[in-house]
């Protein structure tokens, strides 16, 4: 009953727009006519005397004018009423995120039972008259749980597993407004709720792209085990937004198969694995990483210059290091100086930074100076009287900008 | 041929124009009604702070061309320093000013002169200097200072300069909203086949809104007749006309007070033609066209309904006229330097569709509608034209107005809401009567003016005096 309530209010708005719309063009036929039949009963028009001796030139602007007239009264009318329809539901709903909250509050402070969980689920579904409030509840729930640890995560568990609005999740992810798809798939997914993978596959079929990358997302957020491998059918339509929803939420998945995202020949799936390893042991893929730095693919260079920049490195490193760095953009050269921690030793890092000042552009050079003169501010005194001007100049300028 | 198949030929013509401007206005409305539907169920409800938490992410550089700012510079500054945005640098380019406006930076943000090499990439003016703070919390704001040399000049100074993915171009005394950043720069993520090498956004009349700490408090519909106008206008331009656009891929401009760019893109074209006043539309259009010619690849110039940046607009005659006039050349100058694209296939939809529509409806239509106007009244006072001809036809355009500009105002009501209230509807109904009688005739007297200064007029250079109030910022 309730999907075809949503289909209904779906329909409604655009089927009485029509209606007017047709009625109002019905108008043209209609009034230079003397009347019409409806339902067998003749329905005489007042205004035939006035329209009816209008030649076409005339009448047919005439009456457009007046669909026009009528159509701007209906325009500020529906305004008005948007306006206020707007103001109304964000009170509204502030009024009931308000309560939601101070109920919760009030509960989860003092000290219940699993029973009084059950009452005040019980309780909650009789006060809250809407799906909307029903589904605020419970996405506020979530987060608290998430937030929260011991009993107060315990409660909150229970008291989303006694609400029990999975037929109403369900309701909403078949709905055919899109708003509703999305607020459902968010919540299954932030629940990981595993029992509605079918609904979740439509939606991820949908033209829309909007649902289909929200559906992506749910669908990792309820499968902790998948190993990504079934991206490879999908990575042509996937996004730069896909990607980063990727990573965030399976960054420390377990039973990833990175050696085969690295070396797939997609650069989407490659960048993606080579992101993902940093998250995870990213020393096991070293050499991998270093065969990547000079891919066909401008963006998996990248990505593999970025991972490597988080391996520790050593001094045979160092080699790689400074050989590649040219091809990077400045974006990446710099993250390399904020990486230099990563070398096993000072001598190492030292040697980079030295080797930065002495052969990159002033920017490269200061922030490299900069970070020695953070760890060490008596190394930067040999660059004062150095043979290259540039690098003077870079030595005062820290100066000046330091002191 | 006798005079009366001459008059008919004639009224043909001015009726079959006629008849596409209308059919394209009535189309401009569905489009635009569907786009900004599809814009709404993807974006209402998503939740941009989680851009912020991602790991690739395009960098940002915003670019503020400042001319003769000192009494509002810090505060347009620090309103730039609230923006949300993971990787991101200011350049504000200071372009020869007269006043002390440099020197007020310098001392409010603690500026040392920095050597940085400036990349003469984009030939510009003389760059005199570049500053930093030495106080860490403005580490990703840098000064420029150069010889005067016009916006389109410093922005190419500043895309020089910067070194991240995108660009940001804005007027320095736009109010720019905190999360402006993150959605416009949603649309170059979510393409997958596509590249996006431009967004555009919204904008919106401050005139009269409350201002607090460099943020629209509260929004009110202008005390002021221009603004109020503008108001309007800007609706119909913007929620329906640039949406509508954006829908087909079809955009052919972007505000100079806020457009995103990718920086790769201007760069090949060689940044902002400093040769013309359009240089905002001038750079879209040859960006377009360097997509086309050279790379042939699938892009797309996007478009973001929602209302991210606002200005202050004309409160007077001579200011608007002026601006107008500036529009007008601006149009002009990008038409004649890229007619090649005019009807041409090898420029898919833009040359085919979006172009042609630019030159017979937003160039022509002032001047066909001026001599239309006077045609029409040729025909009345010599009797050829029935005065209740004349009076149908001129109610038929003037509630076809009316009801598009209130469709404007119906569609800002159901979407983002900004103005409230009956006494703003009361409002602008009149003005929508008033705009028709007074102020698109007006409108229309105004590009022609700009015709007849670029072609008869010696052509007039520059963008004239634009001055402004400034808001009357609150601070808490």
């Amino acid at each position: 009953m309730k999907l075809i309530y949503l289909h209904i209010k779906y329909f409604t708005k655009r089927i009485l727009f029509l209606i007017l719309l047709l009625l109002l063009f019905s108008l043209f036929f209609i009034l230079n006519k003397q009347g019409f039949k409806l339902f067998d009963v003749f329905v005489p028009n007042p205004y035939f005397q006035i329209f009816g001796r209008m030649p076409n030139m005339i009448y047919y602007p005439t009456v457009a004018s007046i669909i026009f007239l009528i159509l701007t009264i209906f325009e500020i009318l529906f305004s008005y009423l948007y306006s206020e329809y707007s103001i109304n539901v964000i009170k509204k709903k502030k009024q009931i995120n308000k309560q939601i909250n101070e109920s919760i509050f009030e509960y989860l402070t003092k000290k219940s039972t699993a029973s009084d969980d059950r009452k005040y689920a019980q309780n909650l579904n009789k006060i809250l008259k809407t799906d909307y409030a029903k589904l605020i509840l419970l996405s506020k729930l979530r987060r608290i749980s998430l937030l929260t640890t011991n009993e107060v995560k315990l409660h909150c568990t229970s008291i989303i597993n006694e609400l029990n609005y999975n037929k109403l999740l369900r309701l909403y992810l078949k709905s055919p407004l899109t708003e509703d798809n999305l607020l459902a798939l968010r919540l299954v997914g932030d629940l990981k709720l595993t029992e509605f993978s079918p609904e979740i596959e439509t939606l991820f079929k949908s033209k829309n792209s909007t649902l289909k990358t929200e559906a992506l997302n749910t669908y990792l957020k309820t499968n902790p085990e998948t190993d990504l491998s079934f991206l490879d059918l999908h990575a042509n339509s996937l996004s730069l937004l896909d990607f980063n929803n990727i990573i965030n939420i399976t960054a420390h998945y377990k039973k990833i198969n990175y050696t085969k995202l690295i070396e797939s020949r997609t650069q989407f799936l490659s960048a993606l694995g080579l992101r993902l390893i940093i998250f995870n042991n990213p020393e096991n893929y070293k050499q991998l990483i270093i065969k990547l730095l000079d891919s066909e693919y401008n963006w998996v260079r990248e990505e593999a210059f970025l991972t490597f920049l988080e391996l520790k490195k050593n001094d045979s490193d160092f080699d790689i290091l400074t050989y590649k760095f040219e091809r990077f953009p400045n974006s990446l050269k710099i993250r390399a100086i904020d990486k230099v921690t990563n070398f096993s030793d000072k001598t190492s890092v030292n040697k980079f930074l030295n080797w930065l000042i002495e052969n990159n552009s002033i920017e490269i050079k200061f922030l490299a100076m900069k970070k020695i003169f953070e760890y060490d501010m008596s190394l930067i005194l040999k660059y004062k009287g150095h043979e290259n001007s540039d690098v003077r100049k870079t030595y005062n300028q820290l100066i000046d900008y330091n002191i | 041929m006798d005079s009366y198949s001459i008059i008919d030929i004639i009224n043909r013509i001015f009726f079959l124009y006629a008849c596409i401007i209308f059919l394209s206005y009535v189309v401009v409305a569905f489009m635009s009604v569907l786009e900004l539907r599809k814009y709404l169920n993807k974006n209402r409800n998503f939740d941009y702070t989680t851009l912020l938490g991602f790991h690739k992410l395009p960098s940002v550089s915003i670019i503020a061309p400042a001319y003769n700012e000192e009494k509002t510079i810090i505060e347009n500054i620090k309103c730039l320093l609230n923006i949300k945005y993971q990787d991101f640098e200011i350049i504000i380019v200071n372009d020869g000013s007269k006043d002390n406006s440099l020197e007020i930076i310098k001392e409010y943000f603690n500026l040392i002169k920095v050597d940085l090499i400036y990349p003469d990439t984009i030939p510009t003016k003389l760059v005199r200097g570049i500053y930093k703070s030495t106080n860490t919390s403005y580490t990703h704001l840098t000064i420029v200072d150069k010889e005067n040399g016009g916006k389109a000049d410093a922005l190419n100074v500043g895309i020089n300069l910067s070194q991240k993915d995108l660009f940001l171009a804005i007027d320095v005394d736009c109010i720019i909203e905190p999360d402006a950043v993150l959605k416009m720069v949603k649309p170059f993520l979510e393409e997958s086949h596509t590249e996006v090498i431009a967004s555009g956004g919204v904008i919106r009349v401050a005139n009269s809104c409350e201002i607090v700490n460099g943020r629209v408090e509260k929004v009110h519909f202008p005390k002021n007749i221009w603004a109020r106008f503008q108001v309007l206008e800007y609706f119909r331009a913007f929620t329906l006309g640039r949406m509508a656009w954006a829908r087909i891929n079809g955009l052919l401009i972007i505000s100079g007070a806020f457009g995103l760019f990718s920086r790769k893109r201007a760069l090949a074209v060689g940044g902002y033609d400093t040769n013309t006043v359009g240089e905002d539309l001038e750079l879209v259009v040859r960006m377009r066209r360097y997509m086309h010619e050279v790379e042939k690849k699938k892009h797309k110039v996007v478009f973001i309904p929602d209302p991210l940046c606002w200005t202050e607009v004309p409160e007077s005659f001579s200011i608007l006229s002026r601006q107008r006039n500036r529009w007008t050349r601006g149009g002009i100058e990008t038409i004649q330097k890229h007619k090649k694209m005019f009807m041409s296939p090898e420029f898919g939809l833009i040359g085919m569709v979006s172009f042609p529509y630019w030159v017979l409806f937003e160039w022509l239509a002032p001047i066909i509608e001026i001599i239309g106007i006077g045609y029409v009244i040729f025909m009345v006072i010599f009797n050829i034209l029935s005065f209740k001809m004349f009076i149908t036809m001129f109610a038929f355009v003037f509630s076809f107005a009316i009801l598009y500009s209130f469709f404007a105002v119906l569609y800002e009501a159901y979407t983002f809401n900004k103005y409230q209230g009956v006494s703003y509807l009361f409002n602008a109904f009149i003005i929508a009567i008033l705009e028709i009688l007074f102020y698109q005739p007006l409108n229309m007297f105004f590009s022609l003016s700009g015709n007849i200064d670029i072609f008869f007029g010696g052509k007039k250079k520059g963008w004239g005096e634009m001055t402004r109030k400034g808001f009357s910022n609150k601070s808490t």
